[in-house]
């Protein structure tokens, strides 16, 4: 008799009566259907891929590995558009499943090589493609040469292909171009403990057809056709293509295939799995923990693999229809403030109150107030979970990632989920959660800490006050695409940078009395994968003082600046290219009446340009005033002279300045501060200007802010910078706290 | 994209699927003892091989199919001995065009007739 069971998230059919195994003439298999059924009438029918571990250990039969397409609408990877077995299922959502024996294989130390685990599911997208061009064509030989099995050659990569770590081949090996048209082979699958798992992974043509990297990230194959000698996974080289390497370019590829659509803007980027491990035996709890290791560790490497452009959740999702526990009720809250039942807030998504930083362990109890992390030291980043739902959910991880690791971990306006989510700026995990119930008001709040390690926090990453990034798995389903954090409840993001001159790191002095300051905040605008090209950039004032004045560093978006800009000059160190930055991020300054008087913003706006002509004068040019045309200039002639060089604009008065009509500056005006092109924040009840960006460009753009006076000493004002495509919509914001 | 292919794939997969013993229907190499002659050939997937008279009329499949090749082939499905061969991925199976339809069809003929037979249905 047939039993089904829930051990961590692997779904387990204890089958000691092969109620699954279907005899064939060839061997036996096992109904996926029926086992599928088993799933869907307690888990749902959510998944894209469903993995089945079938331990032939106990006596079921060796399925080998393998995977089975279910579905396909995408075009332009070489698999036919409108293939449909869903029906078979009862699917809405099935893409492919997979099959897997347990403990068959040779060398494994446990169950299946994470490798292989891969390469199933990858052959959702790949690589199908050239699998029909005729035989000896340019493009069939990606499938060449191939000494395995002839039925599967057309799925694969061949051995003479340099498709780098691609686990989308038989032969775990990569070229190694040494020039002179000499090729070494570096072997990877003589690893007997599973070490290629860190090295396979998908090579750019592999993630072109994933549909996460345009064709344009593509570069041309290169092609060791009928090497010499012959291949050998003993021999690393060198050998000889012959006559010689082949280029193929990818735009042959994609001329022969057609575009892949949807493209890498739109398509799938988050996937979930569920695993089903059919057996004979029962097994005993360690054997779980194991297979539950494996199934977390295969998700990580998927990841790890894509480069973070993809994931795939191996949860089972428990939602109310069968369980009493339900995933879609477990979620960060976007802001106290605004937003829906759920906290989640298109309005404040950047400040998450569910993500916070503490400086040091306070254990399950801590200040629900951030603080900036400081360098040489441990310190704890904090997530609280929130459960509307009745029951505990059990099982739930949270990964706590820094934005930007590979831009100094600088902070920047929007992300996109989950490419920001990257691995490579995880911090750490929690794993194996029990979600504390609650209801929908209140709900349950279960808090959870990761280590922030010392080596990871340098003096750059303290003062730069990174984004932190945080999910809850199991994610949703959807969106499923590159989306916002304000629309995904199991995302939260905290930008907030505090700027305290009084928040010294260990060792700094703490002058007598509070100093007048300066700082200079860098923040990036844009995202690598945004195509359109006009922003609007917003200032919002939260709290303010009339003792911070702001300056913003448009890094040359705003043309034309200094031909309208105010002149104003101080005795503080900012100069051209010496924009101040130091360890601190905080510079002290020397009150003066004549910083004072610099930082006393002319009333009104920009005068703008006339509308005429500009003549420049040089120096020591001088105009003699003359009675008539007929007197000449002589010692007695009154003169003006020009003593620096200057320019004279002629014209009328336009209703606004042309930067004001080009860049849409409100409470915005230029200045040269100490010869620093600027943009002084005038109206801090409305600052917005709209700036141009390449696609993918993500400029820093620094805001400069000078504390002339401490008579607010204690008093925290607090800004937020946002960005939106339409004027009205952000995409993406960041906070500034700036303690005075 | 193939549209040709696919068409006649798809045209390929609602005529033979329903023969009996017909377990999957793709595309895929036209294969003659073991060596590629096309690429580009129907593959139908059975779970034997018959003789053609062993084969009803109507269920017969034909040697070309919308102007390509097609090879009737017996997937390898279950893996009989351990491999010597130190190659992790010479052990992957044939599923890809596997109908997992017609195996669920198939064992529940398997199943009703134990029932028949009086045995203790799986």
């Amino acid at each position: 008799m047939t039993q089904t069971s829930v051990v961590g998230d692997i779904f387990v059919i204890h089958d000691p009566d092969d109620e699954l195994v279907v005899p064939l003439q060839n061997g036996a298999t096992i109904d996926e259907i029926m086992a599928y059924n088993y799933l869907r009438e307690k888990f749902g029918d959510d998944y894209d891929f469903v993995t089945f571990i079938v331990d032939n250990e106990s006596g079921l039969p060796n399925v080998g590995h393998g995977s089975t397409i279910i579905y396909n609408d995408i075009a332009g990877i070489g698999v036919t558009v409108g293939y449909d077995k869903r029906f078979q299922y009862g699917s809405k959502k099935l893409l492919r499943t997979t099959l897997h024996s347990k403990g068959y294989d040779f060398n494994e130390p446990f169950f299946m090589d994470i490798r292989t685990l891969m390469h199933e599911i990858g052959h959702c997208w790949c690589f199908h493609i050239c699998n029909s061009v005729p035989e000896g064509s340019l493009l069939s030989l990606l499938h060449e040469d191939w000494p395995y099995n002839p039925t599967q050659k057309t799925y694969h990569w061949g051995r003479w292909a340099d498709n780098a770590n691609s686990c989308m081949d038989y032969d775990e090996a990569e070229w190694v171009d040494l020039g002179n048209e000499q090729f070494n082979r570096k072997f990877y699958g003589s690893d007997p403990d599973g070490g290629e798992a860190d090295w396979c992974g998908f090579c750019p043509l592999d993630l072109y057809l994933m549909g996460l990297i345009p064709a344009s990230e593509v570069s041309a194959m290169t092609v060791v056709r009928d090497p010499v000698p012959s291949i050998s996974d003993s021999f690393a080289g060198p050998y000889k293509p012959s006559p010689s390497a082949i280029h193929i370019d990818p735009a042959d590829i994609v001329a022969n295939e057609g575009n892949r659509n949807p493209g890498y803007m739109d398509s799938q980027r988050v996937f979930h799995e569920a695993w089903i491990l059919i057996t004979k035996d029962l097994k005993p709890q360690n054997f779980f923990d194991q297979l539950n290791i494996y199934r977390r560790t295969h998700a990580r490497h998927f990841r790890r693999a894509n480069g973070g452009r993809a994931i795939i959740d191996t949860s089972l999702l428990r939602v109310k229809t069968f369980s009493q526990e339900d995933y879609r009720e477990l979620y960060f809250r976007d802001s106290e403030l605004s937003g829906d039942i759920y906290g989640k807030s298109s309005e404040y998504f950047w400040d998450s109150p569910d993500l916070w930083v503490r400086n040091s362990d306070e254990g399950d109890n801590p200040t629900h107030i951030h603080q900036t992390p400081i360098p040489g030291k441990s310190n704890w980043i904090y997530a609280s979970v929130n459960n509307a739902g009745g029951p505990p959910y059990n099982n739930v991880t949270v990964n706590i990632y820094l934005a930007n690791w590979d831009k100094k971990f600088l902070p920047s306006t929007e992300f996109l989920y989950p490419v920001d989510w990257n691995p490579n700026g995880l911090i750490g995990s929690v794993t194996n959660i029990q979600a504390t119930p609650g209801t929908v008001v209140p709900p349950g709040k279960t808090i959870v800490k990761v280590e922030w390690k010392a080596d990871k926090i340098t003096e750059a990453v303290a003062c730069s006050h990174p984004c932190l990034l945080a999910e809850i798995i199991p994610m949703e389903v959807e969106p499923s695409k590159l989306h916002h954090v304000f629309e995904n409840r199991k995302l939260a993001q905290r930008n907030l940078t505090i700027i305290d001159p009084d928040n010294k790191p260990p060792g700094g002095s703490q002058p007598a009395e509070p100093q007048p300051f300066m700082f200079a905040y860098e923040f990036m605008i844009g995202n690598r994968l945004r195509t359109e090209r006009t922003t609007q950039l917003q200032l919002r004032e939260v709290q303010g003082s009339d003792n911070l004045h702001l300056f913003l560093d448009t890094a040359g978006l705003v043309e034309g600046l200094s031909e309208e800009a105010e002149v104003i000059e101080a005795d503080i160190p900012l100069a051209p290219g010496k924009v101040p930055s130091s360890v601190s991020g905080i510079l002290g300054i020397e009150a003066s009446e004549e910083l004072d008087a610099a930082l006393i913003a002319k009333s009104g706006d920009s005068l703008g340009r006339l509308s005429g002509i500009t003549l420049g004068i040089p120096a020591n040019t001088e105009i003699g005033i003359l009675a008539s045309p007929k007197e000449t200039l002589g010692s007695k002639t009154l003169r003006i002279r020009f003593c620096e060089d200057t320019r004279i604009e002629l014209g009328y008065r336009t209703q606004d300045s042309i930067l004001t009509k080009k860049y849409g500056l409100k409470g915005l005006k230029p200045v040269i501060f100490n010869g620093v092109p600027l943009l002084r924040i005038t109206d801090f009840k409305n600052v917005s200007l709209n700036l141009t960006l390449n696609p993918g460009q993500t400029p820093t753009l620094r805001l400069i802010g000078i504390v002339s006076s401490r008579k607010d000493h204690g008093k925290k004002t607090v800004y937020d910078i946002t960005e939106s495509l339409d004027g009205k919509k952000s995409i993406g914001g960041l906070r500034l706290q700036v303690n005075l | 994209m193939n549209y040709v292919r696919d068409a006649a794939f798809i045209k390929a997969m609602v005529r033979f699927l329903p023969y009996d013993g017909v377990i999957g229907v793709g595309f895929g190499p036209k294969l003659k003892k073991g060596k590629i002659m096309r690429s580009d050939a129907i593959v139908v997937l059975v779970t034997k091989k018959l003789k053609e008279e062993e084969v009803p009329k109507d269920q017969q499949i034909p040697q070309f199919y919308e102007g390509f090749p097609v090879d009737v082939q017996v997937p390898t499905l279950t893996i009989t001995k351990p491999q010597e061969k130190k190659i992790r991925m010479a052990l992957e199976t044939e599923y890809e065009w596997i109908d997992w339809g017609k195996i669920h069809r198939i064992h529940q003929i398997q199943q009703s007739i134990a029932v028949d037979l009086g045995k203790e249905p799986k």
